[in-house]
């Protein structure tokens, strides 16, 4: 079921940015974009870094601009999609 | 007497390997943004943006054609072979790279800075294509680069003839975030000691600054979005030749690079980082009875 991958992923990234941004989880918006959360290039390198470890596999940082929400993402990497070739 | 990057600088940076750049720019070597038209490949679109400045230039079929900051010659062998142009001059301060520029009797490379070029005739058009980055320091003071820039704009007007062109491609830091915020970041710190030593890029506000008295504005483009892609598209070529890569340079600079192309890839997608295309017309001598 792709719906049971995609919300562990949504969870897992409002985590992560909420310790980013020092608030609590539940207020991380799942459709903002990325970009407006004002995290600087090293923290985006960072984040995909970490999400790259929690899913044993490679992602491309550029992945967080292609899809840029987190909701939009999860579905993206639900689906098994971004990894490198 | 401008700052800027010194000889040295340049030459850790762009003195690194031919045979290491060609894996990821391309048989090419065009090391800046690209101009990007639906359907294009990397070559064409480098193809377009060297194109698009000659062109603003007003350099086709002239006589003399400057290129400050020539790199490995693309935009020189375009000119003559392309445009008809009779005499195309590209000043470089990396040895490795005036050693690949195309052995042509219509082209001259020199290893020489701009504030030390000293032309026998003045020049139809000027180009310059991700140079300006390199004309100050990041332990500039304000002062120091606004003076850097301003000779920069000088010296070009004394070397171009009255009706000619100056075309300049420079990222520049946008406006997305303050100076001061830009400055103190991680990335920031990183590509000014890792990626590009002595080497601070210039604001708008600095580029409109320093042409005052020396040339005006005819055109100016910010297509950010363009390097982000070219970025994207250098990132993805690294990566499928990185065996390869890593062979020429060694897995640390092959690692420094990736993050570099990454970095600048997310400044130009989030606005910190900005490309500018201006087109600048010579602001006449005023004019001297004898």
């Amino acid at each position: 079921m792709l719906a049971t991958r995609v919300e562990p992923l949504a969870h897992w990234m409002r985590q992560e940015i909420a310790t980013l941004l020092e608030i609590p989880p539940d207020r991380v918006p799942l459709d903002l974009p990325f970009d407006r959360f004002g995290l600087d290039s090293v923290a985006v390198v960072k984040l995909t870094a970490g999400l790259a470890d929690h899913l044993g596999r490679d992602l491309d940082p550029v992945l967080f601009y292609e899809h840029p929400t987190i909701r939009e993402l999860s579905e993206q990497l639900a689906q098994g999609e971004g990894s490198h070739a | 007497m401008p700052s800027g990057a010194s000889a040295g600088a340049i030459r850790r940076h762009y003195d690194v390997s031919p045979a290491f750049y060609r894996l990821w720019l391309g048989e090419g070597l065009v090391y800046s943004a690209a101009l990007w038209e639906a359907g294009d490949s990397l070559e064409s679109a480098q193809r377009r943006k060297i194109d698009y400045h000659i062109a603003e230039a007003g350099a086709s079929k002239k006589q003399r054609v400057l290129d400050i900051g020539c790199g490995w010659g693309a935009l020189l062998s375009r000119l003559v072979e392309h445009h008809g142009v009779e005499k195309a001059v590209g000043l470089t301060l990396s040895p490795s790279q005036a050693g690949c520029v195309a052995r042509d009797p219509r082209i001259e490379v020199r290893l020489e800075s701009w504030a030390d070029h000293r032309p026998s005739d003045r020049y139809d058009s000027i180009v310059s294509i991700g140079a300006f980055e390199h004309f100050a320091r990041v332990e500039d003071s304000e002062e120091q680069k606004a003076a850097s820039y301003a000779e920069f704009f000088r010296k070009c007007r004394g070397i171009l003839r009255p009706e000619g062109r100056l075309s300049l491609q420079t990222f520049a830091y946008g406006s997305a975030r303050r100076r001061a915020d830009a400055l103190s970041s991680e990335s920031t710190r990183f590509l000014a000691e890792e990626i590009f030593p002595e080497t601070d890029p210039p604001r708008l506000a600095n580029i409109a600054e320093a042409i005052e008295g020396s040339f005006e504005i005819v055109r100016l483009r910010n297509d950010r979005l363009d390097y982000a892609r070219t970025c994207r598209e250098w990132m993805n070529r690294l990566r499928e030749n990185r065996a390869a890569a890593v062979a020429e340079v060694g897995e640390e600079t092959v690692s420094k690079y990736e993050r570099y192309l990454t970095y600048s890839y997310i400044g130009f997608r989030t606005g910190r980082l900005d490309l500018y295309r201006l087109t600048l017309a010579p602001i006449p001598e005023t004019w001297k009875p004898s």
